[in-house]
């Protein structure tokens, strides 16, 4: 029973580890004015940062403030200042960076209710023509204040003072207005949109609704577009509104069922897009202002709305269609398993409406933000660490005017994600650049390798009791995979003398990790091995890691488990690369190093977590081979009190592959064997059934 | 003597004509045999068919093929009557493969399922409408327009169906549905809109570029009709 416990164990750590990945917000991208600065919040390292950014490379990346909760930074229009919102527990700082003096002013600070409060609308924004701040706070009595101050943070002024707590502010183009939407209960005569000059006089009630909850001015402050709810006794219905900046209804474009919670004017105030919602299923809809048609442009699958490029230029990304093709439950393991391995990220795809001509324009894009002035993006994509343990990133990515791509990489783990990027795309200079600075050494120098000789670490551990390096190689070594992919790249680069050494250091490595004890091995042989498997798996490295991994061997000669292990590395780069005989041999050897006593230990659940979750999905070709290799480690193991997971293993097997004659047989035997096993009754009565 | 004569040939007649009978029952289930024979030959080519498309869906969704073969896959499902796995695949093309023209086949099916299995006019409306402001230059849009402008008429959408229908004459002027299309929209204009100056000019259009067409003697007909009545309200 253990066998499986442990591999669940690992796959909920998996599914733990993955739903604990934290989505960008979408507010971590601001391009200043000229497009020659960029603003980004950096979660990994928690900082906001300001890079350089010219047609064809990225500059200087200042810090400009740490912490773990930074919102929205925003420039001023003249490019001079930049805004953004820090979070510490239940308080909201208000702060600006002045670009010419290099320094930060705080704005102001109050506490905040909670972090549903935390939307697009309540964060601080400059009025569009001058360096003035608005803002909303929240007092302790239950009021919202509205207030206008300077960017130096003078002349702070109270526009309105109100018992309200749903409230969205928003400049008019102009920078003269200041149009709101309220809601404060439920029949309020209050409720609606109001308009008041910018400094807070001439404050009026201009268009009374049950609630509006989206507002935008046209770019040419002439309009408003809103949505309107409207609830009777049984109905809420979400109306889609132009108004004139006086409040009169001019045009009603739809009235829908489902709630509408994007909108946005294109910048020539031509058209309109909106982002509808149905239970969990997003559309966009364009509509013409002139014609008022409207156009659906996605298929229920619309996962982020990003924004108008250019005028006649959309951004958003749709889920990535996982099943293509509708796969049966054996074909789907072996895809993931294949994924797995591959390092394949497939959540979504980034879609340009240019023009009404959709656009396919990349994969796993998150928080888009394309600037008009330079023709650049910038996003987020995410990072599938190594380790099966450890936690997931997303990490930044700027594609800049002349297509060249750009990494502002400040963690190590962005390091070797922005090292991986390059390799895939074969930038393989770039990609030993990026691991210049993961590793912080130069690998064009000529004494990078004292950082890396494992004798003189050894040494020094031994005679000035100094551990750092030893273990910092270990890590790197065996955690991360680091030290693989920078020889799989000095290969790539045909720096063979480089490589052929730090290989050597790797064994070395390997040899000083076997002779550790075994608490002192960490994470144990099977997360070692997955570490190299998925290396050589995402850089497609399969022969040379199949050869790579055969001189592994004599290090571990008195270690069948790691010699298990290191055959089930090579024989699952051997049936990813479809070498299906191969992978058969490296099955068969492993199973030759099996101790007598199968299931005594737990480190050999990696044997069946292997069998059950890769192998077997991936011998889909030469199945009857593997069922023989099942079947005789059965015979093998018949009398072994755990033999049932073995046997559980083949009946699943027999059920996915459409055998349930076969299955049932082999359910009751291991049934027999061990009553109470739940599960393979529950597998027993489904055959019965069936 | 000779009726004995007749009667045994009525017999033999009778006989031959029986065993005819039965050579035609038996013919005619031989003949079901083999059919069913190329039936089950059939189906297991479209099996292997629909792997084969599915396995370059699966394994090369980048490659030039896959749209392609996502679009079959749509329409193998689409000839079985699978309706819904038909509009799945056809949703994926548009969604995953929009820069490939293919896509604009698979919109104008999605529609055309829509409008002629399911009856989900809405759905058939928004498809047609994707594909005439995606690919307008598809070799579909005619017929999306003409669907757009039938649709429009029978949902009394009338000035609208008059768009779709002047979009085909204007971009297709040489097409031999044209002339019907101008009576169609002079019609539209007379009875419907009530606007008999444009009606007027409508017929008048048929009357001068379409000589051969059989609408001319009733756009005649209703030019001086209109033309009558507009004396007579004038007097």
């Amino acid at each position: 029973m253990k066998i499986k416990f442990m591999v669940y164990i690992i796959l909920v750590l998996g599914f733990i580890v993955l739903s604990c990945k934290e989505k960008p917000r979408g507010d971590e991208f601001s391009w200043s004015p000229d497009g020659k600065k960029l603003a980004m919040v950096n979660h990994n390292s928690e900082e906001l940062l300001v890079a350089d950014v010219e047609k064809d490379y990225l500059g200087d990346i200042t810090p400009i403030d740490t912490c773990a909760k930074i919102f929205a930074p925003r420039w001023s229009s003249d490019g001079q200042f930049l805004l953004f919102s820090k979070v510490k527990g239940k308080s909201l700082e208000i702060l600006v960076y002045s670009i010419s003096e290099s320094s930060t002013t705080h704005i102001d600070k109050f506490s905040i209710p909670s972090d549903d409060y935390l939307k697009k609308y309540t964060f601080p924004s400059w009025s569009p023509e001058e360096n003035r701040i608005l803002y909303l706070a929240r007092t302790n009595q239950n009021r919202t204040h509205i207030y206008s101050i300077e960017a130096n943070g003078k002349s702070k002024k109270l526009l309105l003072d109100i018992d309200c707590k749903e409230i969205y502010p928003m400049w008019s183009p102009d920078g003269q207005l200041i149009a709101y939407s309220m809601f404060k209960a439920d029949g309020d005569k209050n409720n609606g949109l109001w308009k008041m000059k910018n400094g807070g006089s001439n404050n009026k009630l201009i268009y009374k609704a049950y609630r509006i909850n989206q507002l935008q001015w046209s770019p040419d402050g002439t309009r408003l577009a809103v949505v309107k709810e409207n609830k009777t006794k049984t109905d809420l219905k979400y109306g889609l509104i132009i108004i004139d900046a006086d409040g009169n209804e001019k045009e009603i474009i739809t009235w829908e069922k489902s709630e509408i919670i994007e909108l946005d004017w294109s910048p020539d105030g031509q058209k309109i897009a909106y982002v509808q919602k149905k239970d969990d299923l997003k559309n966009i809809w364009m509509v013409d202002i002139t014609s008022l048609k409207r156009v659906k442009l996605t298929f229920d699958n619309v996962e982020d709305y990003f924004g108008w490029g250019a005028p006649d230029q959309l951004f958003f990304t749709i889920k990535y269609p996982k099943d293509l093709v509708k796969l049966r439950e054996a074909e789907k393991e072996k895809r993931e398993a294949l994924e797995d391995i591959l390092g394949v990220i497939n959540e979504n795809l980034l879609i340009s409406q240019d023009n009404f001509k959709p656009v396919k324009l990349g994969k796993n894009i998150y928080s888009f933000q394309y600037c008009l002035q330079n023709n650049s993006a910038a996003y987020f994509k995410p990072f599938s660490k190594i380790d099966l343990l450890s936690s997931d990133i997303y990490f930044a990515e700027i594609k800049l005017s002349d297509e060249s791509i750009a990494y502002p990489s400040r963690t190590k783990s962005e390091y070797i994600a922005a090292a991986d990027e390059h390799f895939l795309n074969q930038r393989y200079p770039s990609a030993l650049n990026c691991l210049n600075k993961y590793w912080d050494v130069n690998f064009n120098a000529s004494d990078f390798r004292s950082k890396f000789d494992v004798d003189s670490a050894i040494f020094k551990m031994k005679t000035e009791s100094d551990s750092s390096q030893m273990n910092w190689l270990l890590e790197e070594g065996t955690g991360e995979g680091a030290l693989l992919k920078t020889i799989l790249i000095m290969r790539r680069m045909g720096q063979i003398e480089n490589s052929n050494w730090m290989f050597s250091q790797f064994k070395k490595l390997i040899e000083y990790y076997l002779a550790l004890d075994k608490k002192d091995q960490k994470n144990g042989h099977g997360l070692l091995s997955w570490a190299i498997i998925r290396t050589y798996g995402k850089y497609h490295e399969f022969d040379s890691g199949i050869q790579d991994l055969e001189e592994l061997h004599v290090l571990g000669e008195q270690d069948s488990l790691f010699r298990i292990n290191i055959y089930f590395a090579q024989a699952l780069l051997a049936l990813v690369d479809k070498q299906y005989q191969l992978g058969i041999e490296k099955v068969k050897q492993s199973v030759k190093f099996l101790p007598d006593k199968f299931f005594d230990d737990l480190e050999k659940d990696d044997f069946t977590g292997f069998l059950a979750l890769n192998v077997f999905d991936l011998y889909a070709e030469y199945e009857p081979m593997f069922v023989s290799i099942l079947q005789e480690l059965v015979q093998r193991f018949e009398e072994d009190e755990d033999i049932i997971e073995l046997l559980e293993l083949l009946g699943d097997h027999y059920k996915k592959t459409g055998r349930p004659e076969k299955a049932f047989d082999v359910y009751q035997a291991a049934v027999t064997k061990q009553f109470d096993e739940y599960k393979i009754w529950g597998n027993i009565f489904e055959l019965q059934t069936k | 003597m000779v009726r004995k004569i007749f009667i045994l040939i009525f017999f033999i007649l009778l006989i031959y004509s029986s065993c005819g009978k039965k050579d035609s029952i038996e013919s005619l289930f031989c003949e079901a045999e083999n059919l069913e024979a190329d039936i089950l030959k059939s189906v297991n080519t479209i099996s292997q068919c629909r792997a084969n498309y599915e396995k370059i869906l699966l394994d090369a969704p980048e490659s030039e093929f896959a749209p392609i073969a996502c679009y079959k896959l749509g329409k193998l499902n689409e000839i079985f009557g699978h309706y819904d796995e038909a509009l799945d695949y056809y949703r994926k093309l548009v969604s995953y493969y929009p820069e490939n023209p293919v896509s604009a086949d698979g919109l104008f099916n999605i529609a055309q399922i829509n409008q002629l299995h399911l009856d989900d006019i809405e759905e058939a409306i928004t498809a047609y409408d994707q594909l005439i402001t995606f690919y307008p230059n598809s070799e579909k849009i005619f017929q999306a327009l003409l669907q757009m402008g039938q649709l429009s008429c029978q949902q009394d959408e009338w000035e609208q169906a008059i768009e779709y229908f002047e979009q085909i004459v204007v971009k297709y002027p040489e097409d031999k549905i044209c002339d019907d299309l101008y009576f169609r929209m002079a019609d539209i204009l007379q009875f419907e809109i009530e606007e008999e100056t444009k009606a007027i000019q409508m017929y008048q259009h048929l009357v001068e570029n379409y000589p051969d067409s059989p609408w001319i003697k009733y756009a005649e007909e209703r030019i001086a009709e209109l033309n009558t009545r507009g004396n007579k309200n004038e007097n």
